[in-house]
């Protein structure tokens, strides 16, 4: 005879008991806070843990150029840091061929028609809007071919719509000022990873003397890691790490609203382009299962010169050789 | 028109809803604790391996506790990586397979063990799997299709795994005991 369902729920009932106590949650919720090398297998919560990150967090915010960190009010730095568990969770690209990104780029620049008169300020008389499609082909070594299709002019005076940012053009892949590493050893711990790219990005350009300023700094610490993450081809570790340095800026804040162009849903931070939060601010948006980019844009930047811009892409995936689109790689 | 439905958006949004109520991480941290340790002993029976497994699985709730897109359905993603996660740890573990029989658990359970240690002597020798669906269905209360979901297979291998589970128990003297 089967033993009956009832007893079996009595004499499995002292499992339904099995709790944790208060000192097992504050272990537990300070080892959360430190970050962890995927792979390693994380150790039992100690009582002593707790104290031991709160040194680690104190040495953290003691470290130079950290004096833009997330403070406790910027919401939404959990939304980054989890995006960084994700994409430490991807299974890891195959070490040949390309990572191949395709990109709608949409720009609105200050732009002079032929003929047309400067403002009384001596800015620019009008403005054009365009989009442009452009294609990324990038291997383990961060090179690669970029393709830019021609541009379609979306509103202004399309004699203005011409230039950089509207012109096809075929060349190498540009991974900006990267420091002069191989990507596999760059660090894979965010403070250590946000310290390196500062240090390219400081030392790597003959700025004149005060210059690189604290918010230009910040502003392209994140225009660069948006590039990394978009199109380059990384390890899960560094793509984890580049989120986590998302999430040491400052006044990050979840975007609920935020839709792509394309009408997706997703994930979405707001970044200020500026360390007093003003300047107007980057929208970021990934997908919360992969940690994949969906689109990020900058705004408020027309009256400094900067354009308008919006980032969104439409298909990425793993092929085997340059100018090849459609075939998928297995990936692992 | 548009601000109704900028506001159906938002309200189905996951991060508006984090936003509006950002995750209590204590309550995560001691739900999956919670969760993770009943599922893992029942899955592993031995309170150390339970622990590890316990531990991860509340790690990996408070890294993605900010994209919890529906609380409701909370407790059962974390029985499901839970018991996953213990299933994986009892392969590692290189445990005890479905070859094994009744007779041997006969031979190792006491006769008369209460509590926690006669839980886990009840379902000590069993194979993970089975563990896995009557923890499920005994100690957290799930139907077939929940238990079907976390374990990654139809409902009728949970029926399955169920009956095959029971009648290996019929016999033990714990159950006998709880009989009287």
């Amino acid at each position: 005879m089967t033993v009956t369902e009832p007893q079996l729920r009595d004499a499995l009932a002292p499992l339904r008991d099995q709790h944790p106590d208060d000192d097992e949650i504050a272990a537990l919720l300070a080892t959360a806070v430190a970050p962890r090398t995927r792979g390693a297998r994380p150790r039992r919560a100690a009582p002593g843990l707790a104290f031991a990150t709160v040194l680690v967090a104190a040495a953290i915010a003691a470290l130079p150029g950290a004096s833009d960190d997330a403070r406790d009010d910027d919401a939404g730095v959990p939304l980054l840091r989890a995006a960084a568990a994700v994409a430490a969770d991807q299974a890891p690209t195959p070490f040949s061929g390309y990572r191949y990104t395709e990109w709608i780029d949409r720009w609105s620049a200050p732009a002079d028609p032929p003929g047309a008169k400067r403002t009384d300020g001596g800015g620019s008389a009008g403005a054009a809007t365009y989009e442009q499609r452009v294609e990324n082909w990038v291997d383990a070594g961060w090179k690669g071919r970029r393709v830019a299709h021609r541009g379609r002019l979306i509103e202004g005076d399309v004699r203005g719509a011409r230039g950089f940012f509207f012109d096809p053009s075929s060349g190498e892949y540009q991974r900006g000022d990267v420091p002069d590493a191989a990507p596999q050893d760059l660090p894979t711990e965010p403070v250590a990873l946000r310290r390196k790219l500062i240090e390219a990005y400081t030392t790597g350009v003959n700025w004149a003397p005060g210059l690189p300023t604290p918010d230009q700094t910040h502003y392209d610490l994140v225009r660069r890691v948006l590039g990394y993450l978009g199109t380059a081809n990384l390890t899960p570790e560094l793509r984890s790490a580049l989120f986590g340095v998302l999430a040491l800026s400052r006044g990050v804040q979840p975007a609920p609203d935020a839709r792509d162009p394309l009408g997706r849903e997703g994930e979405a931070v707001r970044i200020p382009r500026r360390l007093d939060g003003g300047g107007g601010e980057f929208v970021v948006m990934f997908d919360p299962d992969t940690s994949e980019l969906r689109f990020w844009s900058e705004s408020g930047g027309m009256a400094g010169g900067t354009p308008d811009q919006r980032h969104t892409l439409l298909s990425a995936r793993h092929v085997d050789a340059l100018t090849e689109r459609d075939r998928l790689v297995p990936r692992g | 028109m548009g601000a109704v439905l900028t506001a159906a958006r938002t309200m189905r949004s996951p991060a508006a809803e984090t936003a509006a109520s950002r995750p209590d991480l204590e309550w995560v941290a001691r739900r999956a604790l919670s969760v993770g340790r009943q599922t893992a002993l029942g899955v592993l029976g031995d309170h150390e391996a339970a622990d590890d497994v316990a531990q991860e699985i509340a790690l990996i709730a408070l890294r993605r506790a900010a994209t919890v897109r529906d609380p409701e359905k909370f407790d059962a993603w974390l029985q499901r990586v839970a018991v996953r996660a213990a299933l994986k740890e009892a392969r590692r573990r290189g445990r005890r397979r479905e070859a094994e029989t009744a007779y041997h658990r006969l031979e190792e359970v006491p006769a008369h063990v209460d509590g926690l240690d006669g839980a886990l002597a009840l379902l000590a020798g069993l194979p993970a799997r089975q563990r896995a669906a009557l923890t499920l269905r005994y100690v957290h209360d799930l139907p077939d299709a929940a238990i079907a979901r976390a374990l990654g297979c139809r409902t009728g291998t949970v029926g399955s795994l169920l009956s095959r589970g029971r009648a290996a128990l019929r016999d033990l003297p714990t159950i006998q005991e709880t009989k009287r």
